[in-house]
């Protein structure tokens, strides 16, 4: 058996439950969507911008802030739109025999650009705060494998997105000088709109 | 792009940006930005107001439809919510130290 057969044998399994408990089906239709979960993880990081005592933890937070916006910007639209160009891998309600929660995309399966979002920003929050980024990281976890069960994704492409959305976040956070900079002309335009209580 | 939805977004993410601002306040003790005094009072009302904004999000429409908005509009969005939160944060603040 081949990686693509154990990942379509895979997808079949998780996917395989739909339809066993009409409780289950509805929360994974109501946190599968382009909103739930970015938005609550955008939150998340909105918060940390906030949440420090001291200087040195303001900069730790307020990179961490930085980092998660240009990781997604970074991943989703550069790295997922090279990935989509090369393997355009079909959805699997185009393949196989699939119990469908959601409408229909139309963009490549490979990689789950949704899950690349989603731990992008949980990564980010996890270097903001272990506590909170542990419990966000659970939340993508559980996001994309909802993506799986409602039939949208193959797990690997799930795991890819997870990678890609992890690995952005630790490498554009080797840039602290660059994202230090950032932070400060952030804070400025803050003072500049009279919003000095916000930087 | 579908204005509505639009509209729609930005009010959740401006509503649940300021609660979030709030409830961060409150713990860190931020009283520049903190309108209410009572921390609890303020973390409660905040978590309640989420509640309501997502509830009434994602009750109005179905959400699980194709609406091609992009995540990077949906991020611009976000920003522009939380933008909006924080003046009007400081405007509440200015009007409740007046009174």
């Amino acid at each position: 058996m081949n990686i693509i057969e154990l990942d379509h044998q895979l997808f079949l399994f998780i996917n395989g439950f739909v339809g066993n408990s009409a409780f289950i089906d509805n929360i994974a239709r109501s946190v599968v969507n382009d909103y739930f979960v970015p938005t609550l993880l955008s939150l998340i990081l909105l918060g940390a911008w906030f949440y420090w005592d001291d200087s040195k933890r303001r900069d730790v937070n307020q990179k961490s802030v930085v980092v998660s916006i240009l990781a997604v910007g970074f991943a989703s639209l550069v790295i997922v739109s090279l990935m989509n160009y090369f393997f355009d891998r079909p959805r699997p309600f185009d393949v196989l025999e699939t119990n469908l929660l959601f409408y229909k995309p139309t963009d490549p399966s490979f990689p789950s650009n949704s899950t690349v979002v989603a731990f992008s920003l949980a990564t980010s929050a996890f270097l903001a705060n272990k506590k909170v980024g542990i419990i966000a990281l659970i939340l993508s976890a559980f996001y994309g494998l909802t993506r799986i069960f409602v039939g949208v994704h193959f797990p690997l492409d799930v795991l890819t997105g997870a990678i890609i959305g992890i690995l952005a976040v630790f490498v554009l956070s080797r840039f602290q000088f660059f994202l230090m900079r950032i932070v400060l002309i952030v804070r400025k335009v803050l003072k500049i709109l009279n919003l000095k209580e916000f930087a | 792009m579908d204005i509505s939805l639009v509209a729609e977004y930005l009010v959740l993410t401006f509503i649940s940006s300021f609660s979030a601002i709030q409830i961060v306040s409150s713990i860190k003790d931020k009283g520049q930005i903190l309108i209410l005094k009572n921390g609890n009072l303020t973390i409660f009302l905040s978590i309640i107001l989420i509640l309501l904004s997502y509830g009434w999000f994602f009750t109005i429409r179905d959400r699980n439809t194709q609406t091609y908005m992009e995540g990077a509009q949906i991020a611009a969005i976000f920003v522009l919510g939380a933008f909006i939160s924080m003046v009007l944060t400081k405007i509440a603040k200015k009007i409740y130290e007046h009174n």
